[in-house]
């Protein structure tokens, strides 16, 4: 399966950010397990992990910290 | 005792509460300012970041994903979250913005790349004005293309042309600081 037309697609699919036109083309070599379209978007998804934890830090204070933990508890 | 980001997240799918508080400290700060970016204000943020937390916590004791990135699965899924109450989006459901384990990159390639993140992220800088500000819209904002376009009032083409040099260039940074590109650029 021919997948160069997709490269630059992939990014952009999972952002959800392609028009559906461009968004069903991916999906259908996606479901069809194409090798290389799920190499690309775990290559994709990399990038747009490091590109959205590029936003200047904020620390959380304790107290939040504490109530995730309570909650987890009560899970 | 400094724990590698993969022992955490073994330990938390072993249902270790320790382990998720420092996998907590650890990402939190990076997750609340993407949160942060996305909405404007600070109580949402914190909200959908502890939200996310306890889904990563439950998936975490259910899902076995071994050999894979959960953190990136965590990172999708609180973005996804925050634009939904950004947009108060009816479209679509909870699991929506959620990647699915066959999509999520490797462990090994998120150890390797997370040593040069600084460096990868700094060649941001080196966008153009324009390509910088679509490319934040497309994170940040969770416009489409199109939406982009009509946004700022631009010829469709434009914008998308300009959204996929700006992810084309970081692409290429990216290849040549995990040394899987040898091009020169």
């Amino acid at each position: 399966m021919d997948c160069r037309h997709l490269e630059d697609l992939y990014e952009l699919f999972l952002l959800r950010a392609l028009s559906e036109t461009e968004e069903t083309q991916v999906l259908e070599h996606v479901e069809r397990n194409c090798p290389a379209c799920l190499e690309g978007l775990r290559h994709a998804g990399m990038m747009l992990y490091a590109l959205l934890l590029s936003a200047p830090p904020v620390k959380s204070s304790p107290k939040q910290k504490g109530r995730l933990l309570r909650r987890l508890k009560e899970a | 005792m400094e724990y590698e980001n993969q022992e955490l997240l073994n330990r938390i799918a072993q249902g270790s509460e320790e382990a998720l508080g420092l996998f907590y400290d650890r990402i939190s700060p990076s997750l609340r300012g993407m949160l942060q970016k996305i909405l404007a204000s600070k109580k949402e943020a914190e909200e959908v970041l502890e939200e996310t937390f306890l889904s990563f916590w439950k998936r975490a004791l259910t899902a076995r994903s071994e050999g894979v990135a959960s953190e990136v699965w965590l990172v999708f899924a609180a973005r996804s979250a925050a634009l939904r109450r950004r947009k108060l989006q009816s479209e679509g459901n909870e699991k929506a913005g959620e990647l699915p384990e066959a999509w999520l990159p490797r462990i090994k390639d998120i150890s390797q790349l997370s040593g040069r993140m600084p460096l990868f992220t700094s060649s941001l800088a080196q966008l153009s004005t324009p390509q910088r500000r679509v490319l934040e819209m497309v994170l940040f904002e969770g416009c489409r293309e199109k939406e982009i376009a009509d946004a700022l009032g631009k010829p469709a083409g434009r914008a998308q042309d300009e959204v996929r040099a700006a992810l084309s260039f970081m692409r290429q940074r990216l290849h040549t600081l995990m040394g899987t590109w040898t091009a020169d650029i």
